[in-house]
Parts: structure tokens; sequence; C-alpha cells
């Protein structure tokens, strides 16, 4: 009877630890699409910012945050499911793939504002590329490249040995097995790792601040040299720099709704796939 | 294929600089809204012509006007003397406008003058109660702006004191002029700084040696201590399009534009 | 021919392998390089103990000691928020909710753990500073406190993620050998399933920390700025990440005031990846436990 008490008082504190959490994080959307819905238009996602930043809409804004996110993409994707492919098909076991392991790892730790330190330094200042899209995005591309990579390599091990052993066995080479049979079994699983990545490098504000991020600009880049209008900096800039906190924190509300929905849709897009494939091989 | 990877790749970034034909502003967080606000109007007078406005403060700007990174240095402050030895007499530094810092408190404080030397005991730490200033007995409470803001620099060269810089950075730091508003008008002891267009009625604006600022006060003569012209600096040569800006920050329309941000035109 | 080839791909495959490795130690390079000036102008205990930071004064000093309490602290208290809230929620996805309720909130903690950083910051900022400010009656609201609770809050769904995960990788028998010996689900969870869990659980916790310590935007904008030791929860600080964040943009390449930044970026760099590799260990003396070596 006591134990029963005594579980009974354990499970209701578990479960208050759960309502805490979702409150408080509900309570943060609530807010965020309370009142970001009001500044929200056909005006505000397609116009230009008018009026000092008070009017107008922030479509460079989102556009830049588009070209960043997939300059990131572009340089990440490629190498970090090369890499995945290197380490789960071919790897040699041993100590040289341990040490990479754990590179990976720890790249997955470093504070997103050492990235934009790293950026600064390589891109900006070393290679002369200067507060571009293409600094940013190589940056970004860093910074999502050892989420790219676990998610593939994961992807991977799903994949059957016996799917790899009867490609082997028909007489298929090493890579044409990775191309033909296993790339294409674990696409899925490689794809959700993707739009997570997406929605982490469209989210990140420390690693543009000095490489890519400009506080305003009239109208779109114009090439991969252009400093960029980005919507989380912009969130920043306009509660930062702001000259008429009034209108320009209703803006600031817009941004942070648009920046929740998509954010949210990769997520939820990401899931989506995973469930959807995950029966397949009886995972 | 090593040297196809690096003829492509100084192809791409020629390719980059040469699209490259647009006015790039940096600097002083204090003169952003003016060369936000103006590259605006410019940009739908001329279309086709591209201005794009970035912050970090006056130091960054002029060291990208001085490296060549940006074509016009937003400055809240001249050339400090080893800046004009880097840029070997190539920059010329246009007054485009002026701006006053204002001393702000909370509406019901019932201290409404300063002397510059009160303003510097309060942020060197010396004075610390209202009522050492006639007004009642409450804590001051102070705060300050982050040390990259104009508004900073600004106040700092105002004080000329070293008791500021060590004794503000231990304050709490206002993000933006906007928040340093809100925080006065919240707190009965608050004493903070803002620019002339910053003003509103949330907050009370102390008169310092007895003027208030304002527009007039704040002109060059006009008796407001804690006012400055602000620059916008370029290099001696520069493209036509960027003199065509500049030249239009100066003219009629453009001081227009700097009236109303509640900065004081000068042409 | 094929063979050749086959060759060929496979070492470029392996090329890409490295590039994690060269970039690690490339930020370690670039870190370490441009703190060089500060290293040897800045003597190490001036700057790791002196409480005197005022970067643009003439002449300058910079005692880094209330940036690092400032971020010591910050987390410190956050941890006392995440901790429990995300443990909390992760033995209740684990033990308690039902089928249909993990279905629902494993990914609503999912997609929560994806929401940017700045969406909190500027929360923070405009809801929960003035919030905190009203209730306790104080001249700033943002402070310590603020800071610290919203990156608690931002950080349980990680810590919920992560713990759930490992809890999930406890063998069934764990459990069923304890109900057969009588034991209630209460007491199996508390004495058979959370110990054997419990490598893992701590490694999300330090992960977490490293989370916390290294975040930037959310201090930034609601923990106040001022570059003291704090002396109450109500303080404002100056967290190590928010000053490179808010110092960088003024600070001329080549100064003193732009190594120096590099040289907390360094010291930065150093916490985080003692955290991760104490993590790994962690982790990796667990698979071996429960006999997952690989």
């Amino acid at each position: 009877m006591k134990n029963k008490i005594i579980q009974n008082t354990a499970f209701t504190l578990i479960a208050l630890t759960m309502l805490a959490t979702l409150f408080f994080l509900a309570s943060i959307i609530y807010f965020a699409a309370a009142r970001g819905l009001p500044a929200l238009s056909w005006e505000f996602i397609t116009e230009v910012p008018r009026n000092g930043m008070t009017e107008g809409g922030v479509a460079p804004a989102i556009a830049g945050t588009f070209y960043l996110t997939m300059g990131a993409v572009l340089f990440a994707f490629p190498l970090g499911v090369a890499c995945a492919v290197y380490l789960q098909e071919y790897s040699p076991k041993g100590y040289i793939v341990n040490i990479i392991r754990m590179g990976i790892n720890n790249l997955a730790g470093v504070p997103s504002v050492v990235f934009g330190l790293f950026g600064l330094a390589v891109f900006v200042k070393f290679f002369g590329f200067g507060v571009s899209i293409l600094s940013g995005s190589l940056t970004l591309g860093i910074l999502i490249l050892p989420g790219i990579i676990s998610a593939s390599q994961e992807a991977l091990m799903a994949v059957p040995l016996s799917f790899r052993e009867a490609s082997l066995a028909m007489g298929a080479t090493q890579w044409q097995t990775i191309r033909g049979i296993t790339l294409p079994a674990a696409l899925p699983g490689i794809l959700t790792g993707l739009i997570i990545s997406i929605g982490r490098a469209a989210g990140e504000t420390a690693p543009i601040l000095f490489t890519a991020a400009t506080l305003y600009r009239k109208g779109y880049p114009t090439s991969i040299f252009s400093e960029v209008m980005a919507l989380p900096y912009h969130i920043y800039a306009l509660m930062s720099e702001g000259v008429n906190p009034q209108k320009q924190t209703a803006i600031a509300y817009g941004c942070a709704l648009i920046l929740i929905v998509l954010v949210g849709l990769m997520s939820s897009l990401a899931i989506i796939i995973r469930n959807k494939y995950r029966s397949v091989y009886g995972h | 294929m090593r040297r196809i990877l690096l003829m492509s790749f100084a192809a791409v970034i020629g390719l980059g600089l040469a699209a490259r034909a647009e006015v790039s502003i940096k600097g002083s967080t204090t003169v952003f809204p003016i060369a936000q606000k103006t590259a605006e109007v410019y940009m739908n007078n001329h279309s086709g012509k591209s201005v794009s406005v970035s912050g970090g403060g006056s130091g960054i700007g002029i060291t990208a006007l001085i490296d060549g990174t940006a074509d016009i240095a937003a400055s809240s402050r001249e050339l400090k003397s080893e800046e004009a030895a880097r840029a070997e007499g190539n920059i010329i530094e246009e007054k485009i406008a002026r701006d006053a810092i204002a001393m702000v408190v909370h509406p019901s404080n019932s201290v409404s003058n300063l002397t510059r030397a009160q303003v510097r005991d309060i942020y060197g730490g010396k004075i610390k109660n209202w009522k050492e200033l006639g007004g009642a007995d409450i804590k001051i409470v102070l705060a300050n702006r982050e040390s990259t803001s104009g508004t900073f620099e600004a106040l700092k060269k105002f004080l000329v004191d070293d008791m500021f810089e060590k004794f503000a950075s231990r304050i709490y730091t206002a993000a933006s002029s906007g928040a340093m508003t809100n925080f006065v008008a919240g707190s009965k002891g608050a004493i903070g700084y803002v620019g002339l267009g910053f003003l509103d009625s949330k907050v009370k604006a102390l008169t310092i040696n007895g003027v208030a600022p304002t527009m007039e006060t704040a002109k060059e003569g006009g008796g407001y201590p804690y006012s400055r012209y602000l620059y916008m600096m370029r290099r001696i040569e520069v493209r036509p399009e960027v003199m065509d800006y500049v030249n239009f920050v100066k003219s009629k329309d453009g001081q227009a534009i700097v009236k109303e941000l509640k900065f004081v035109p000068i042409y | 021919m094929n063979s050749f080839k086959e060759k060929l791909i496979k070492r470029l495959f392996c090329i890409t392998a490295y590039a994690s490795l060269l970039f690690l130690a490339g930020i370690m390079f670039v870190l370490f390089k441009e703190s060089l000036k500060a290293l040897e102008e800045v003597s190490l205990p001036a700057f790791l103990l002196g409480r005197e930071w005022y970067p643009t004064d003439t002449p300058p000093e910079f005692g880094a000691l209330s940036l690092f309490a400032g971020s010591l602290s910050v987390s410190f208290i956050a941890v006392l928020v995440c901790v429990p809230l995300g443990l909390g929620s992760a033995l209740y996805l684990h033990e308690i909710a039902s089928e249909r309720q993990r279905k629902i909130l494993k990914p609503v903690v999912e997609i929560l753990s994806g929401v940017p950083s700045i969406i909190f910051g500027f929360f923070g900022l405009v809801v929960f500073a003035p919030l905190l400010q009203e209730m306790f009656d104080l001249p700033v609201g943002q402070c310590l406190l603020t800071a610290a609770i919203i990156l608690g809050v931002m950080t349980i769904p990680t810590i919920t993620s992560l713990s759930e995960d490992a809890l999930g990788f406890v063998p069934r028998s764990f459990k069923e050998a304890s109900y057969a010996l009588g034991a209630d689900r209460w007491q199996t969870l508390r004495r058979v399933t959370i110990p054997a869990a419990a490598s893992g659980i701590i490694t999300s916790i330090i992960m977490g920390i490293g989370r916390l310590m290294g975040e930037t935007m959310i201090v930034l904008m609601v923990a106040g700025g001022a570059a003291v030791i704090p002396d109450s929860l109500f303080s404002p600080v100056r967290p190590m990440t928010s000053t490179i964040a808010a110092e960088m943009g003024e600070a001329a390449q080549g100064t003193l005031h732009f190594s120096v930044l590099f040289e907390i970026g360094l010291l930065l760099f150093i916490i985080t990846f003692i955290l991760n590799v104490i993590s790994e260990l962690i982790s990796r003396r667990y698979r071996l436990k429960l006999g997952q070596g690989r």
C-alpha cells in the first residue's frame, strides 16, 4: 500500500515535469503566433522593408536565409554523405576511424559563435571573400556537416547486410553496389538528416553575425559576394539597432513566426519521411 | 585537373567582383537610421542603383573604408590620428548632420537639471543617490549602452573621464536605444542616455547646465554641450554613384530625412 | 580499368572522411593563431583571473574572470531548470505515457528541440524579462535569472530526447527480471532502469551543459551585459559568448581587442572540447557495459 502511494506520487511528479515542459515551450510558440500573425500578410513576405525598416516586408531577409541555407547544403551535403559512405561502407576498422568519429562528435559540440570566429578569420579575411553569402554559407556548412554525417551513417547502417551481399554476389563492384543498392536504400534516412540540417542552418544567428549578415539592403543579393539580410539576424538587428521599437517589434514577431513555421515544417517533414520508411527494413 | 579547378574558382571570384556595382556603407549605429533611410529613398529615385548598409561601429566603418571593403564609412566621430595616418590624406570627412545625446530619467523624478560635472560623477560612480542632487531619497540606477554603440562612444567622449569606462562596464547594458527608454521608463531611480531621436513622452529629458536638448540647442554654438557632428567619410576618388549618393544626403531632400529622423540638419 | 576506378573512388571518399578532422584542426589552429597576440601581450593570469574588462579604454584591460563567471553562473542555474524538467519529461515519455501520447509527444519534443535560439532570445527580451521585472520589482528585467531560465527551457528538449534514447537502450530483460522479483514500476524505474541508463543520462546532461555554455543569442539579448561577477540572481551578467558577439563588430582586425576576443573563443572551445571528450568516454564505457561494444 505504501509502495503504491510512493509510486503514485513519483509518477504524478514526473507527469508534472512533462506538463511544465510543454507549458513553457507552448507559451513561446503561442506568443510568437498570437503576436506574429497580425504582422503577417502577403506584402510582409514579398515586399522589401520601407520607411526606415518600420513598414513593408522582409522579403530580402527571407531570400537571404534561403541563399545561405542552400549554399550551406550544397557544400555540406555531398561532403557529409561521402564521409558517411566511407566510414560505413569502406572503412578499414581501427583507430583511424575512431579518431574520425571523435572528430565528428567534437565538431558537433563546438559552440556556434566559435564557427563564426572561424568563418571570420578564414573565409572573410584569409580567403578574402568578405562579409558575403559565400563566407556565411561555408561557415554554416561546416556547422551542419556533423549532423549530416551522423544521419547518413545511421541510414546506411540500417540497410541490411544481405542487400550488399546479394549485389556483390552478382558480380557488382563495391562502388556499383553503393551507388545502385546501398545509397538508394538509405536515401530516406539521408534526406531526413538533410532536412533537419536545413532547419538548423536557417535558424542559426551567431555564425553569420560576422560572416554574412547586414542590417539593411534594398532588394536582393546580386552575387555570392553580396552581404545579405537574414531572418534570424533581422530579429536581433531590429531589437538592438531599431529606432522605432513599437513598429519594429511587430516586424520582429512576424520574422519569428516565419522562422518557427519554417523550422517546424522542416522537422515535421523529416519526421514524416522517417516514419514512413522506418517500417521498410523492419526497424 | 587542379589547374582547371583553380581557374574556374578565380573566374567565379572575378565575376563576383565585377557584379559588385553597389554602394556599400559601413559604420556607426548612430548614423545607421540616416544611412538606411536616405539609401532607401535614393534607390527609389534611382532604379538600378543599389546601396547596402551595415553597422558595426565607427571604427569598423573607417577601417573598412581604408581597406577598400566599403565605399562609405558612417561615423559619429572624426578620424583618430592613427586612422588619418593610415588613410594618407586620401579620405574626405563629409559632415551630414548633428546629433545630441539626452540624459533621461523617470518622469516622476524631481531633478530636472544637472551640471556636466554632476553627470560625470553619476557615471563615474561617485554620486549614488538622487538626494545628493536635491531629489528624493532613491538610489540611482544607471544604464549603459554596448561599447560598440555610437551613443556610448559619444557620451564617453563628452564625459572625458577615465572613471566612466571603468564604471560603465559594470552596469546594466541596454541592447538598444529603445530598450534604454523602456528601462528608464520602468524604474524610478533610473538614468540613461539616448540620442535626440529617441526621446519620447515615457521619459523625462534633463537640461544640462540649464540647456535643454532640442533641435535648436544642438546646432553648432547652440549651447547644448552633448552634441556633435555626424559624418559620411569617403575616398577622394570615388565611383560616380558613391558621390551621387553622398550629394543626395547633403541635398535638401536628404536633409529633410535627417530632420524627420530627429537629427539636426546642417545644410 | 575498373579496379583503378574503384580505387580512385575509394580514395576520394577517404579524403572527404578527413574533412571533419581538417575543420576541427582548422578551428583549433585559427583560434590559437588569432589569439597569439593576446597571449603574448596579456599575461595568462591577468586574462584568466582579472576582473577588469575595459576593452575600449586607454589603456585597455582584459580580465575575463567576470565573463567566465557570467557563463558559469548562467549555465549552472540553467542546468537546475533543464535537468529536472528534461529528465522528468524523458521518464514520462518512457514509462508513463500511453502509446498514443508517445506518438504525439515524441515528435513534438523533437520539433521543439529544433526551434532556433534567436526565437527564445526574442521571447525572453520582449515577454519574459518585462514579466520578471514586474514580478520582482526589479530595476532591470535582463539579468542572470532571466537568461538562465530561458536557456534552461531551450535545452529541455535536447536533454529529454537524449535521455529518452538512453532509457530506451536498457534491455527489456532487466525490467522483466525486476518485475518478476515483485518490484512495482516505480521501484523498477528507480532501482533498475535509471541506474542502467545512468551513463547515457549523464552524457545527455554533459552535452546539454556544452550547449548552454556555447549559446550566444539568448545571453546576448537577455543577460544584461554587465561585466561583473554576479552577486545576486538579478545581477546583469556578460557571458563569454555574448562578449564575443557584441564586441567583434567593433574590434578592428589586428588590434589587441580582436585577438583577445579570439582568446575567449579559444577558452570556450577548450571547455566544450573537454566536455565532449568526457561524454565520449562515458558513453563508450556504457556501451561496453551493456555489451554493445563496437
